[in-house]
């Protein structure tokens, strides 16, 4: 049967001519190698920050004097020199590491615009807030005080339409709250969740007050409350019967989003407040709008920032605290030049994280013994993704400044270029938000991991969507924050060791900053500048 | 060599034949997915679209086969007959699809229609092939390469298909490339079995004549695409150039010449006077110190045209972000002569900026602002016709100074039109709608919007076709049908405008 072998031998040539291109176009497919994206990694300076653990002893080549220094430039650092500078105390400095200010409310930019490197946005606040309305009505942000109380904001800064939208069951739909494709007897339990979190917003403790309010410290005392604190947020929703997956993803989303850690951490007093506490109201917006800009939070630190020239001392690395007679002397390095520095005052408030107080050098016995063991942050990977506008969107709702993808291990991206007036767009900014868990994905790796690995993990997460992004990347910038906020987990907030690291020092070292609130947020950095320049006046 | 020279030529085109079920198996599953991603791409529902076409497919076949039995004679021929009719059809079918699209109501019925036809001509070949090798294979061995090569031929088509030939050569050569092979193998069993063959000149004429026309269409696709883009527009496309920002396409016939942005009639030379009349004069009418005119939006230099018309203006500042089309009406020759050169008057100068940026940069303060954007019909858009935006003209404007905004049907679309006339009320603007009827768009509305009083102080040009200043007076009216009605407010962040102009014009423009 010879002519039965040439039949199959010319089969055998032709499925081969065939199956190796395709084999070869298959595996390619598979593998989706990532290729290279421009653009530079870059991080908190860490490297600078870690001198700490290390800091070769030089002598001190200035000395200055002032009445308090400020360490840190954060929200709370710069909400405290202002609070200083609106009662007349004028002689401060502000001692910042980086070049920058603004800690994690930080942005970058580029030809295309302003992005955040984390902050990203403001819920409009409370009546009760009456501080921060303050400041908002001098930053421009809220445009009149109408005569009944009601405020009106400066639409502007009013995130503008479409919202938010969700990627679920091959979809965009419109909001965050899983709904396409979601069984009905998930849509019951998410909607019994809504509405119980709706009531209890307005509602009061025994002592009257809100039991969840911003600042945190304001909430309600009610034990029937507090004790919330002792559970973890996924414990709470089992034991109220809430066992919907979607629900779940929901929570745990805004969690983490919030407080970068999710409901198996969070405890359910600090992730019920995330839903119950933002009672703001304007004339043209709701408790569910947000203030946003391009580089999101960022300006409102330029806000803060353009009050406060001449009291800045930047890339000034602060690692000795000594009391000297009735003086402190605060001392830091000049990383410009490597020189150590001093600044002698009478009061220090330091407005950095707990973390690196604690690794300060000092004479003063009580700063050695702070529960620095009990602060616990989360990690954060925050990428500024510049594409080109000519991108396919999968079916659905429209792009929105927050777009989320479920189920996916990252928080979605931000469009950075959505509040821009103009009409056409040629580029535009996204930003990419992706939390780590310390126990899968350990700070040292976080620091190790090179610019083309964060290219890979975030490629494989956003092809969900758009399937030929990288074709259409200009440029991939990763910013990495190796301890980024505090994580309010279980016993934090109302536990014994976040009181005790809020106390001043003999009325000398006082201490303002998010970790001290449990939970990370502008309206917290906020007032945690504004109470501690209470405390100081009050003593 | 084994064997006589003639008992391997005949083995070969055996095997060759059998070969071919491979190659048609193939190109038939290749005809079937481009009729499901056509349907998707353009009816949407990728499932159904697919579900429904598989499903036609296979009963088509299944309808070849059973017809297979009413074929006695000439076995070859029938089958080069039916694998030029599959070239034929599968060759063309993405063209005719595309091409039909637009111009056909009952586009799914010769989309089925093509599978079904497809279906059944494959579904003849297969059975007709086997019992022309019936004798020269052992029945055994002839079903199993049938079946081997049938669904090796699937599989190869359902992996090309998306891997290589959607995203490198695209819908239409795809089908047509799979044509030119399916011709090349009826070609081929010509010239091999050209004694079996009957009529063979004609056949081969026909043969050949379909082959290059597939070969030509091939190489000329790109062409054929956007011929049958421009079959969207029922007359000739004279220009038709993307910016940017948006596809411009304009059109001619003998009575008229159209514009079109996006697929979107913006002018037509028939009644655009009107049009451009009743925006332009009304408001001019009020203005008592015509030097300096802001117009943005309505780079086709039309309503400058209008405004040229009054001698005592000196200076008219036009906004529109697309060069391309301010570019276009100043100088192509038929496009510049409908504006009657007006884009090149010197007092005229054309800044191609974002009109919301130009105006947040504006320190200085006007008299007129000509507003003439396209319907809010996305929220890029729905910015232009914001509170905010409103609230920079409110500040850019003098005292005595009004705006005019072409606002959308207030017909076809009561909550859009009446939402930009209470977001201007909002803004602190008092407003003057008016409306009138142009038979290209319909009835169409326009609102006034001023600080502190609107006169028709001024005489209206004497050279007007349309309006005048009793028809303005009457194009105030709002009847019950069209009448002022509550609606909330267009913010930039409810983008609310862009919200009720898709519900209200998506009932007439499916
Ligand atoms: C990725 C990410 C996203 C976020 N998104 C939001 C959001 O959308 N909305 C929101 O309200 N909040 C958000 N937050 C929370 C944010 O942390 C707070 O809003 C606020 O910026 C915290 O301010 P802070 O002053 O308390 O702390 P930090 O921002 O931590 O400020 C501390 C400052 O101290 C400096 N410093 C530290 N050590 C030294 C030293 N030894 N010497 C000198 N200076 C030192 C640091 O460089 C830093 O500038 C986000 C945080 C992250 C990380």
């Amino acid at each position: 049967m010879s002519t039965f072998n040439r039949r199959k031998f010319l089969g055998f040539i032709l499925l081969g001519m065939v199956s190796i291109p395709l084999i070869r176009a298959l595996i390619s497919w598979i593998k989706q190698t990532t290729p290279i994206l421009p653009g530079t990694l870059k991080t908190a300076s860490y490297k600078v920050g870690h001198l700490l653990w290390n800091m070769p002893l030089k002598k001190i080549s200035r000395i200055d004097q002032a009445d308090y220094v400020i360490v840190g430039s954060g929200i709370s650092a710069l909400s405290a020199a202002l609070a200083l500078k609106n009662q007349g105390d004028l002689n401060f400095k502000i001692l910042e590491l980086e070049e920058q200010a603004g800690g994690n409310s930080r942005y970058g930019s580029n030809a295309h615009g302003k992005f955040p490197l984390g902050a990203h946005y403001l819920p409009i606040p409370s009546p009760s807030m009456k501080e921060l309305i303050v400041f908002l009505k001098s930053a421009g942000v809220i445009e009149k005080e109408n005569e009944d109380g009601s405020l009106t904001y400066n639409e502007e800064y009013l995130c503008s339409a479409p919202e938010d939208r969700l990627f679920i069951h091959g979809k965009w739909q419109s909001g965050l709250i899983p709904d396409f494709g979601v069984p009905e007897n998930d849509r019951q339990q998410i909607k019994r969740f809504i509405d119980f979190t709706n009531a209890l917003k307005q509602q009061k403790g025994n002592d009257d007050k809100y039991l969840f309010d911003f600042p945190l410290d304001r909430s309600s005392s009610d034990e029937a409350f507090r004790k919330l604190d002792n559970v973890t947020m996924k414990e709470y929703l089992l034991a109220e019967g809430y066992t919907s997956d979607y629900l779940h993803w929901y929570v745990d989303y805004s969690c983490k989003d919030d407080y970068g850690t999710g409901i198996s951490d969070v405890s359910a007093w600090a992730g019920l407040h995330y839903f119950c506490a933002r009672r703001g109201t304007a004339t043209n917006g709701t408790a569910h709008d947000v203030l946003t800009w391009p580089e999101g939070n960022g300006w409102l630190v330029d806000k803060m920032r353009q009050q406060l020239e001449g009291h800045f001392i930047t890339q000034a690395l602060a690692y000795q605290v000594n009391e000297k007679n009735d003086l402190l002397e605060v001392d830091y390095l000049n990383v410009k030049t490597s020189q150590p520095q001093r600044i002698q005052c009478k009061k220090v408030i330091l407005c950095c994280p707990q973390f690196v107080i604690k690794h300060f050098r000092s004479n003063i016995p009580e700063l050695a013994q702070r529960p620095y063991n009990q602060f616990d942050y989360s990690s954060w990977m925050v990428a500024n993704i510049t594409v080109k506008n000519t991108l396919e969107e999968k079916s659905g709702a429209d792009l929105s400044w927050d777009n989320v993808l479920y189920n996916s291990p990252s928080l979605g991206y931000i469009n950075s270029s959505h509040q821009h007036l103009n009409r056409y767009q040629p580029v535009l900014n996204f930003t990419y938000y992706r939390l780590f868990d310390a126990q899968q994905y350990s700070r040292k790796k976080i620091l190790q991991t090179q610019h083309s690995e964060w290219a890979d993990l975030m490629l494989k997460d956003m092809r969900k969507v758009y399937p030929a992004l990288e074709k259409n990347i200009l440029n991939f910038e990763p910013f990495v924050w190796g301890h980024a906020m505090i994580k309010p987990v279980k016993h934090f907030i109302w536990g014994a060791a976040r009181k005790e690291a809020k106390k001043s020092i003999r009325g000398k070292i006082y201490f303002a900053h998010t970790d001290l609130s449990g939970i990370s947020t502008f309206e917290e950095g906020f007032y945690q500048g504004i109470q501690v320049v209470q405390s100081i006046s009050t003593s | 060599m084994d064997s006589h020279p003639e008992f391997k030529r005949g083995i070969n085109k055996s095997t060759l034949l059998l070969l071919s079920v491979f190659v048609i198996a193939t190109c038939g599953l290749i005809y079937e997915l481009i009729a499901g991603t056509l349907a998707s791409y353009l009816l949407g529902d990728s499932v159904t679209q697919f579900s429904t076409i598989i499903g036609t497919y296979l009963f088509a076949m299944g309808i070849g086969s059973y017809l297979s039995r009413y074929v006695h004679r000439n076995l070859t021929l029938w089958f080069i007959k039916i694998e030029l009719m599959v070239g034929l059809v599968g060759g063309f079918s993405s063209i005719l699809l595309f091409v039909l699209f637009e111009q056909v109501v009952y586009f799914r019925l010769i989309l089925y229609a093509l599978v079904g036809l497809t279906g059944i001509l494959i579904g003849l070949e297969i059975p007709i092939l086997m019992r022309m090798l019936k004798d020269k294979f052992e029945f055994k061995d002839l079903v199993s390469e049938i079946f081997t090569f049938d669904y090796i031929g699937a599989l190869m088509a359902s992996l090309i298909f998306p891997l290589l030939f959607v995203p490198h050569v695209g819908l239409i050569r795809t089908s047509l490339f799979f044509g030119i092979i399916n011709t090349a193998v009826a070609l081929w069993v010509i010239y091999s079995f050209r004694n079996q063959v009957y009529w063979i000149k004609s056949i081969l004429t026909i043969a050949w004549s379909i082959l290059i026309l597939l070969v030509v269409s091939f190489v000329y696709a790109d062409t054929i695409q956007q011929y049958s883009e421009s079959l969207a527009f029922q007359d000739k496309v004279i220009l038709s150039k993307s910016s940017p920002y948006q596809r411009i396409v304009v059109t001619n016939n003998k009575k008229e010449l159209r514009l079109f942005l996006n697929g979107n009639l913006q002018f037509s030379t028939l009644d655009e006077y009107r049009y451009h009349e009743a925006l332009v004069h009304p408001l001019l009418s009020n203005i008592q110190k015509k030097d300096t005119i802001v117009i943005m939006g309505g780079g086709d230099g039309l309503a400058i045209r209008e405004l040229l018309k009054y001698p005592e203006i000196k200076k008219i500042y036009l906004i529109d972000l697309d060069k391309e089309v301010t570019r276009l009406f100043k100088t192509h020759p038929a496009l510049s002569k409908l504006n009657q050169q007006s884009l090149s008057d010197p007092r005229v100068e054309i800044k191609n900026e974002d009109a919301f940026i130009w105006a947040m940069n504006q320190t200085q303060k006007y008299q007129a602002i000509i507003i003439d954007f396209p319907d809010p019909s996305n929220y890029s858009l729905g910015k232009l016709y914001s509170y905010s935006f409103y609230k920079r003209i409110y500040e850019l404007l003098q005292p005595e100074g009004a705006i005019v905004i072409q606002s959308t049907s207030p017909y076809y679309a009561p909550n859009s039109f009446w939402c930009v006339n209470n977001t201007l009320t909002y803004t602190g603007f008092h407003t003057l709608p008016y409306h009138t009827y142009i038979p290209s768009f319909g009835e169409w509305g326009y609102i006034i919007a001023y600080k502190h009083s609107f006169n028709q102080r001024t005489p209206y040009p004497s050279n007007l076709k349309f309006i005048n200043k009793e028809l303005f007076i009457q194009m105030t009216y709002f009847p019950k049908d069209m009448e002022a009605r509550h609606t909330e407010v267009n913010k930039l962040n409810n983008q609310a405008l862009v919200h009720y102009f898709d519900e209200e014009w998506s009932k007439f423009i499916p």
